[in-house]
């Protein structure tokens, strides 16, 4: 896959904002984006996140052109993405995991034949692209089956080529692997970053799901009631904030009374608990070894607290 | 190119959907039977004549009065109105084209593939009722003139349907223009054969230029000046239709995922 020649210009917003509903009641006015800024270089993974409502995909719409801003500056390639929305569009490419680009009746054939004549790709270098994006994703054997009869992982492999059928400089993606198994998760976050080493398209990620920001990202910005509270690395946020992990436990039998040193247990109910660990206290390894060794474990998980809990984790610190 | 492709593939997408087609054309020839059955019976009681008209020439102007609607449905509003109102319509606005250039063209694929099929099978249906057209070449310039009164219906409805850009809600206006077209449009009656009074309104409206012209044509009652009526409001209708939008991206409000 070739290097795209033009990687010269990222991201650039400047106090960007956003007022939905009508200027002549102040009542009923929602400040969505209250002013934002931030810059993206090219080449960059990062993670925009957020708890529901916070301004997210209000953000990512401003940045590719379909809604207006009511304050602020950005641009994108060096693109007004409201005042040059066509021209920018021929550069970027978007994913929506809760909206699909594809045709439901027809295979993803055709609509990347509609796809590549809006974007002026010519019929060779589209059958090239197809070529080389069915390999990367492996999903050349989907694209002639009717989209209705692809699985959910599936049809997001063909949504992905669709998106990078006209080499976009940068890539946003809105909730990608919303719905997605834990198998068919894991790679889409790996083909996410294959694309951005091989191709250097610059990623713009927003999720809820904290895993999609540990293993695509390298940077993450957190916005919260249309501010932004947290701009750095992955590797600061995980020593910060990721610290803590969750872990679900079904006995086989009802447990009396449970007591596991390094963890806190939340909540026990006879046969089910939610224990808290802090890693950077406690390996989670030795939790989960006693838990093993002295109770009738049936089932067990461990999961990231919820992004809202660790967005609130965010505003302690501040205050 | 990228219009040309977007035709072609709404055609395609029509024609992958076998049942869906079988039965809007089947559900036409039902729609023909019936309202022929209706003036043969008219037809019989007056001498073989109503008003104008002759039995054949009121089963080849009902063929093409549907030919000309059923293939446009009059969802086609709503559709828009829920793209509008869910934030659909985001996706389409990624794309280096005419969000409404592109729809229409897809929808004009789509429609024109369904009115062949319609004219095909509801032609073979209405000879087979009442024999060949009694105007042979009028027929021809009809088939022309259906294709006219397609453009419009899907320049009307996306005009219409762009509406949903500041009510969020276009489902009251698909139904209006559905009664509007089945009345005011002459599907069930040849425009001509009502009063005078409410002719003289009906015709020169939009909805006249959809059925009642390419149904006048078929039947040989077709006039260049209904003609000149169709093709003004063709350019009304695209004009509209392209400044709703237009105005509607700019002012869309799309909150939230």
């Amino acid at each position: 896959m070739d290097v795209h020649p033009r990687l010269t210009q990222g991201i650039e917003v400047e106090e960007l904002g956003k007022t939905f509903g009508s200027g002549r009641r102040g009542a009923s006015q929602v400040d969505a984006v209250a002013g934002i800024s931030f810059r993206i270089a090219p080449g960059e993974r990062c993670a925009f996140i957020g708890p529901n409502g916070a301004g997210k995909s209000t953000s990512i719409k401003m940045l590719t052109g379909i809604l207006r801003p009511t304050s602020g500056k950005a641009t994108v390639l060096g693109l007004v993405p409201w005042k040059e929305r066509l021209r920018l569009a021929r550069r970027i490419g978007t994913l929506f995991g809760q909206r699909s680009q594809l045709w439901f009746q027809l295979t993803p054939r055709r609509t990347y034949a509609l796809l590549a004549s809006m974007y002026g790709v010519s019929g060779a270098d589209r059958d090239r692209r197809l070529g080389s994006l069915g390999k990367l994703l492996d999903a050349t054997h989907l694209f002639d089956r009717p989209v209705r009869t692809l699985s959910l992982g599936e049809r997001m492999r063909c949504e992905l080529v669709a998106s990078l059928l006209h080499e976009p400089e940068i890539l946003f993606l809105d909730e990608p692997t919303i719905g997605l198994d834990l198998v068919a998760k894991t790679r889409f976050r790996d083909l996410i970053v294959r694309i951005n080493e091989e191709q250097r398209t610059t990623i713009f990620l927003t999720s809820h799901d904290v895993s999609d920001i540990e293993r695509v990202a390298n940077r993450v910005i957190v916005i919260n009631h249309g501010r932004i509270v947290f701009d750095d690395s992955v590797k600061v946020l995980r020593q910060s904030l990721l610290k803590r992990k969750l872990i679900g436990v079904l006995f086989e039998e009802s447990v009396p009374t449970l007591s596991v040193e390094g963890a806190e247990v939340l909540s026990h109910d006879g046969a089910v608990a939610q224990l808290e660990v802090n890693t950077e206290v406690t390996p989670i390894r030795s939790v989960l070894d006693i838990l093993l060794e002295q109770y009738p474990v049936a089932d067990i998980s461990v999961e990231d607290p919820p992004l809202e809990e660790i967005v609130s984790h965010m505003y302690e610190r501040k205050a | 190119m990228a219009y040309l492709t977007a035709f072609l593939t709404g055609a395609r997408r029509t024609l992958a959907a076998r049942g869906d087609l079988s039965t809007q054309v089947g559900m036409m020839l039902l729609v023909i039977l019936a309202l022929s059955s209706v003036w043969h019976a008219a037809a019989v009681a007056h001498g073989g004549h109503v008003g104008a008209y002759t039995f054949g020439e009121l089963v080849w102007y009902i063929t093409f009065a549907e030919a000309c609607t059923v293939p446009v449905p009059a969802r086609v509003i709503e559709d828009i109105g829920e793209e509008i109102g869910s934030g659909e319509i985001a996706v389409a606005m990624l794309r280096p084209a005419s969000v409404v250039g592109i729809r229409m063209a897809i929808d004009t694929g789509a429609a024109l593939a369904r009115q062949w099929c319609c004219l095909l099978a509801g032609g073979a249906f209405a000879w087979l009722l009442a024999g060949p057209p009694s105007a042979g070449a009028a027929t021809v310039q009809a088939v022309g003139v259906a294709f006219l009164a397609l453009l419009l219906s899907i320049a009307l409805q996306h005009a219409l349907g762009g509406i949903a850009f500041w009510l969020n809600d276009a489902r009251s206006t698909w139904f209006l223009f559905q009664k509007l077209i089945l009345i005011g449009g002459g599907v069930l009656i040849p425009l001509n054969l009502l009063p005078h009074a409410v002719a003289s309104i009906f015709i020169p409206l939009p909805f006249a230029a959809i059925a009642y012209v390419p149904g006048s044509f078929a039947a040989g009652h077709g006039s260049w000046g209904l003609v000149i009526g169709q093709l003004c409001w063709l350019i009304v209708g695209f004009g509209t239709a392209f400044l709703v939008f237009a105005r509607g991206e700019r002012r869309l409000e799309v909150l939230g995922g």
